[in-house]
């Protein structure tokens, strides 16, 4: 057995009163693709949020638990944030780049973090525009405003905005709800050849989309997990009796 | 749904009857003021001083004493403001303190200009010692106009994405950066047009200066802070209050009316061209 | 994504059926050649056949449940299961054979039923054809299989006549008949299995159930 790459082990979350996540204890294995599926406001974003720490940022958060990247404890008390946040790429829901020149939305995080040379960073920003399938498309006009890209050009520039760090993971919060389905099946695609050199962890609403993208999947149901298989098992034969009725749809 | 109708009707008839009724007034005010400004109007009317007892000449120093105050105040309250809003939306806590200032900024942005007119000479001529001047001006203006461009900075700010700011620090960015970075730039414009638009504000006001900056008269320009100057509105004020040649000195008040009305428009026309641009290009 | 996993379960189910083909072929074969340990050999690669008809089954049933394929797609998947289960039958079939072939090793009874040789050429020639047809979704090929196996059923007809004269004339040698026309039997099998394999890529590349002579309607 590996040992997995990010492991939460009696994960709870409570947003002031109300207990979110409920014990959870999950293992993510790297070069893989992990799905989290189940009903709206099971948690699964929430859980995602809590493996770069963005949860921080609600007021009146609580997390007990542990949450270790590559053994590290994330939520340690001297743990610097930022570094997380740079190991730990984010793809949102809605594609949200900066109402900056598609070079400088790549280069964002290079430029913050500072200590890299002007070619370095042109560089690197070739490296992750190709790793997100989008530089053929846009090598031509680096300097022109990432608000003219079509909705799925725009996610694939969110995608390499966060290639550009150079994860160790990348967390996808449902990337392509706001996409239409040719977008969609292209970011499909591209997590399939993603995950040669990032872990992805990809919350979802498509059930479809695990299915077809996702090595392992865990599922959700009121804060709890409920399940957490290979995809392939869990598609045909699921061991609990909520993840079969949720698979076939009878709730959710 | 026929009642729904009914209502609609009336309510925007009740609008259009409004707008119509104020607007001749706009017309007949600004064509008064156009007939009876317009023919003092000249270069020289605008690069002379006042001569002969106010009866003739310019006003060449009021026009200067104005840009000078505005540029001044606007100088001490954007910086405050800016940082202001800033503190407020992205670190201001306990959040009772943030309460109790925007009721204080709230209060302050309807406080009858005299008042602040009078705490100017108060705090800034008399217990400072600034004595009337033009520093004292642009300090009680800049309280004048710190309101408007907090109140507009914060909702600049507020314009921006959550999206943006999530995505930043998702980045690794740290709260400054993000601010630095993100925030500002992509809320700059809009708080500049707010800008721009207290600066038609200060420039207008008598009743802040009055007692803290303007003279009556003087035939040199200011060489520093701590002189009086001359402002347009005063010097209209002073030309139909205390004019001794009412024949010769109320067509110079109307020339100089129209000036400061004419200035005012274009200050806002800047910045309503500023945001328009702004609104079409932007795409989020 | 979905076209990966069609190719792989494609090439899973030709390498399973080259096997059942050499396993059919050998088995009757043997009749003939009078090889030794047939059956154990048969035996083994029927083991082989069965492990890959289990990776096959669950292998459909995954790509189903995690792609959800439409049309073309799916059709090509739920042939390939049905074949695959076929296929395992098929093999069942020469193990069969095998194990007839083995009590009639030697035996001149055999050269007193030359209709059989005729009949193991048939049936090996629609099953190889059906397989043929399936890799390359040939549907004039397919169709010549469904027809051919009228003629393998009409050989069984005639055997199974020859055999009863043959049996009243010599009883004594009841047991050995009997075997060839176990062979006989299964040989009718794999033409019956070879004509659904056939009837399954026609289905497949064009959509059209021909089963049970429907296209008549």
């Amino acid at each position: 057995m590996v040992t997995p790459q990010i492991q939460t082990s009696q994960l709870n979350l409570w947003f002031g009163k109300n207990h979110v996540l409920h014990d959870v204890s999950i293992p993510i294995h790297a070069h893989q693709v992990t799905a989290m599926i189940g009903p709206s406001g099971c948690g699964k974003s929430t859980l995602l949020r809590c493996f770069n720490r963005m949860n921080d940022l609600i007021p009146d958060t609580r997390i007990e638990g542990q949450v270790t990247l590559g053994g590290m404890d994330i939520y340690a008390p001297k743990t610097d944030v930022t570094s997380i946040r740079a190991r730990v790429g984010m793809v949102f829901q809605k594609p949200n780049p900066f109402p900056k020149s598609i070079f400088n939305n790549v280069a964002f995080g290079l430029q913050i973090k500072g200590g890299l040379t002007k070619p370095k960073i042109q560089e690197r920003v070739e490296e992750s525009l190709k790793a997100a399938w989008l530089w053929d498309e846009v090598k031509d006009r680096l300097k022109s405003s990432a608000m003219a890209l079509s909705g799925g050009q725009q996610q694939r520039l969110c995608i390499a905005r966060a290639l550009a760090n150079r994860p160790d993971v990348l967390l996808l919060d449902e990337p392509t709800s706001a996409l239409d389905p040719q977008s969609t099946a292209k970011i499909e695609e591209l997590c399939l050849e993603l995950k040669k050199s990032v872990t992805i962890l990809i919350v979802t609403h498509n059930v479809a989309q695990a299915g077809r993208i996702s090595d392992h999947t865990a599922f959700m149901y009121l804060g709890e997990l409920v399940e957490f298989d290979r995809t392939d098992k869990m598609f045909t034969v699921p061991a609990d009796k909520r993840t079969e009725a949720y698979l076939t749809g009878v709730f959710g | 749904m026929n009642r729904r109708k009914t209502w609609n009707a009336l309510g925007t008839g009740i609008l259009s009857a409004t707008l119509l009724a104020t607007f001749p007034f706009l017309l007949i005010f600004l064509a008064q003021m156009f007939y009876k400004g317009f023919a003092v109007l000249s270069p020289e009317f605008l690069l002379s001083a006042p001569r002969e007892a106010m009866t003739a000449g310019g006003i060449f120093p009021a026009l200067i004493g104005t840009f000078l105050l505005t540029a001044l105040s606007i100088l001490i309250a954007l910086p405050l403001g800016i940082l202001t809003a800033i503190w407020m939306n992205n670190y201001g806590k306990p959040v009772w303190l943030i309460r109790i200032l925007r009721i204080a900024i709230n209060t302050l942005a309807g406080t009858p200009s005299i008042i602040f007119g009078l705490f100017g000479m108060a705090a800034f001529v008399n217990i400072m010692g600034l004595d009337v001047s033009l520093l004292a001006g642009g300090l009680t203006l800049a309280i004048l106009a710190l309101p408007v461009i907090i109140n507009n900075t914060e909702e600049a700010l507020r314009t921006v994405p959550a999206d943006f700011r999530d995505a930043s620090l998702a980045l690794g960015a740290t709260t400054r950066q993000t601010i630095s970075r993100v925030l500002l730039p992509t809320a700059l414009p809009n708080i500049l047009t707010g800008a721009i638009i207290s600066v038609g504000r200060v420039a207008g006001e008598t009743a802040p200066i009055m007692f803290t900056a303007a003279t009556f008269y003087s035939r040199r320009l200011p060489g520093s802070l701590s002189d009086e100057v001359m402002a347009l509105p005063y010097h209209i004020y002073a030309l139909m209050t205390e004019g001794t040649h009412p024949d010769e000195q109320v067509p110079i008040a109307y020339g100089t009316a129209l000036v400061l009305l004419l200035l005012v428009l274009l200050v806002s026309a800047v910045a309503i061209f500023i945001r328009y641009s702004i609104r079409r290009k932007r795409q989020w | 994504m979905l076209q990966d996993k069609i190719l792989e379960l494609k090439r899973l189910l030709m390498s399973e059926a080259s096997l059942v083909e050499k396993m059919v072929s050998l088995s009757i074969d043997g009749l003939y050649s009078g090889a030794r340990n047939l059956l154990a050999e048969i035996l083994d690669w029927e083991a082989q056949v069965n492990s890959i008809e289990l990776d096959l089954d669950t292998k459909c049933t995954a790509a189903i449940a995690l792609y959800q394929p439409e049309a073309k797609d799916l059709r090509v998947i739920l042939m390939i299961y049905r074949i695959n289960n076929d296929l395992e039958r098929l093999g069942d079939q020469a193990v069969n054979i095998a194990e007839s072939v083995e009590h009639l090793i030697g035996n001149p009874a055999v050269g007193e039923l030359p209709e059989l040789v005729e009949m193991k050429k048939s049936a090996l020639a629609m099953l190889k054809n059906s397989l043929d047809a399936f890799a390359k979704e040939d549907v004039e090929q397919s169709r010549a299989v469904c027809d051919a196996d009228n003629q393998v059923d009409e050989l069984n007809r005639r055997i199974y006549l020859h055999l009863v004269e043959l049996l009243k004339a010599s009883p004594e040698l009841a047991e050995r008949y009997l075997h060839l026309l176990r062979i006989a039997k299964n040989l009718e099998r794999i033409g019956d299995l070879s004509t659904n394999i056939a009837e399954n890529t026609i289905y497949l590349a064009v959509g059209r159930v021909i089963k049970h002579h429907s296209d008549d309607m």
